[in-house]
């Protein structure tokens, strides 16, 4: 006879059975029939399109993980637990121990995994980082032209930088196939050798929606681009590997044009700041040409004749001027000089002897002057009685009478001794009115007549 | 330096080859002492650019441009953003 078990024994032999066939398994499904009741206890369904599992997510067993507050029905997870049967409903259940959304457990960990890899290859070196060219002239964007991104990034750019060509590489930026047409823009923008920079934006999205950024063939692509890129994908809190890959990361694709392009007035001021410079220049060489003219205008009047004689008459009226002004300079000092003198003169001698004693000194004057008059009178009586006997004593006066005055005629001396004369010397003998030169004979004979007579 | 050019070349020029060649001839008056005749003409030329750079930045509009099938076309983004948001390419 078969054994009949109770539903507790039963119950409990599957219990036993399931429980320890699957200590703890993994499995995968959709939420549904979430409920969170106030016992802080989890209780879902996990489901797919043929089975369902229950699901309790102890209060005890909710450790901190992004799942627990995200938790939604539609969820696609993964569960972590152990298998377990609840014999008061009869049913089995998956006792939770860890819950993770799967879609985002997948790509986290694949981002974080490429992340380090890219790292690893120092593709976020800053050193890496490319300038932006300033002034860029021909920017290409990629990005799907019937987005936000590209509406937002090009009312920016209306009111920025100088007037510039902007060329759009369209590309799906998300789903199936974005990774090729991402890819494929690059190449195109490469090829076409005509942009300074490219631009890749989209706009705002969950993780999967910009996960074609966080592809590794995307993100290669990016790195070895080989001119400035400009990344903008996503909003600011969305960070994707070719964020962090590009030369600038932009925040939002608006973001991005102001980064290519300066703000419009500024370079109004940059053309300003040049026609001032240019002003000042010209000011400059301006007064230096004017300076040069003004210097060879004078020297011009300096070689010209008509100036030069002007120059030297005023030269000769300055002269003529300063000699007369010197000349009245002169007699007036002497003038006045003397004038001085004689007053002082006058002053000291009065001081000196008074009054009465100038008029003695006037009667001295007086006297001295008959004085000198009695005395002159005595002296001219002597001198004519000196000069009368002076008259005796002319050694010519005896001439007159016959006497003769005889010299020699080589030494001139008088003749006053016959031994002073020998034969042939000529002699001169001086008369009262005249004389004659004669030739002495031997001894004291008498000379030969006379030669010759002088007058 | 850049040496100036005939007139009808300059009517064609764009911003930037207007703006070098304001800051040519800024460089050139400030550096050497140039003949009177030469700087007059230099200056003038120098003011004109200045104001035809400025006009230049009032009127300016970017010339935007899409690849479509391979050709490059003129692209107005408010035809081309129609489709809302979508990050697809047309």
């Amino acid at each position: 006879m078969q054994h009949v078990f109770s539903v507790q024994e039963l119950t409990q032999a599957v219990k036993g059975v399931v429980e320890g066939q699957f200590p703890l398994v993994w499995v995968r499904g959709q939420v549904s029939n979430l409920s969170r009741p106030g016992s802080g206890h989890i209780y879902f369904t996990l489901k797919d399109e043929l089975a369902q599992l229950k699901v309790v997510w102890f209060k005890g067993n909710q450790w901190q993980t992004p799942a627990l507050e995200s938790l939604h029905n539609g969820q696609e997870i993964v569960c972590a637990g152990r298998l377990s049967v609840y014999p008061p409903q009869g049913t089995y259940q998956l006792i939770a121990e860890w819950v993770q959304d799967q879609g985002i457990g997948r790509l986290q960990a694949a981002f974080e995994a490429l992340k380090q890899k890219m790292e690893a290859k120092g593709y976020f070196a800053q050193d890496r980082k490319r300038p932006l060219p300033p002034h860029p002239q021909r920017v290409a964007v990629v990005t799907a032209p019937q987005g936000a991104a590209v509406r937002d990034f090009l009312r920016l750019a209306g009111e920025r930088g100088r007037p510039a060509a902007i060329r759009i590489y369209p590309s799906l930026m998300q789903g199936e196939g974005a990774e090729d047409n991402v890819i494929g823009a690059l190449e195109q923008v490469q090829l076409d050798e005509w942009a300074e920079v490219v631009v890749i934006t989209r706009g705002g999205g969950s993780l999967e929606d910009l996960w074609t950024f966080n592809t590794e063939a995307v993100a290669e692509a990016v790195a070895h681009f080989p001119l400035p890129t400009v990344a903008a994908i996503g909003h600011e809190r969305d960070v994707t590997i070719v964020d962090l890959i590009a030369d600038s990361r932009a925040a939002t694709p608006s973001h991005a044009a102001q980064l290519v392009w300066p703000l419009r007035q500024e370079l109004v001021q940059e053309v300003d700041e040049w026609e001032m410079r240019l002003d000042k220049a010209w000011m400059v060489q301006w007064r230096h040409a004017q300076r040069r003219f003004a210097e060879l205008e004078k020297g011009l009047g300096w070689i010209s004749p008509r100036r030069r004689l002007q120059r030297m008459d005023k030269e000769c009226h300055r002269l003529g001027h300063a000699l007369v002004r010197t000349g009245r300079r002169f007699v007036t000092q002497q003038e006045s000089r003397a004038h001085d003198s004689s007053e002082a003169l006058l002053h000291r001698v009065r001081r000196h002897f008074g009054r009465t004693a100038t008029e003695r000194l006037e009667h001295a004057g007086r006297r001295l002057l008959h004085c000198r008059s009695n005395h002159f009178n005595a002296v001219a009586h002597r001198l004519e009685i000196q000069t009368s006997a002076l008259a005796h004593l002319n050694p010519k006066a005896p001439l007159r009478h016959g006497f003769s005055l005889v010299s020699r005629v080589d030494t001139g001396e008088l003749v006053t001794s016959a031994a002073q004369v020998a034969p042939e010397d000529f002699l001169q003998v001086q008369t009262g009115d005249g004389a004659y030169r004669v030739r002495a004979t031997a001894g004291d004979t008498a000379a030969s007549s006379g030669q010759e007579t002088e007058t | 330096m850049t040496t100036a050019s005939t007139e009808s070349d300059q009517a064609q020029w764009d911003f930037e080859q207007r703006l070098e060649r304001l800051q040519a001839i800024v460089s050139r008056l400030e550096e050497e002492n140039v003949p009177l005749e030469e700087g007059v003409a230099l200056f003038k030329e120098g003011s004109e650019l200045a104001q035809q750079c400025r006009r230049q930045l009032q009127e300016a509009k970017h010339q935007v441009e899409i690849y479509a099938q391979g050709v490059l076309e003129e692209f107005d983004p408010e035809q081309g953003g129609r489709g809302g948001d979508a990050e697809t390419a047309s």
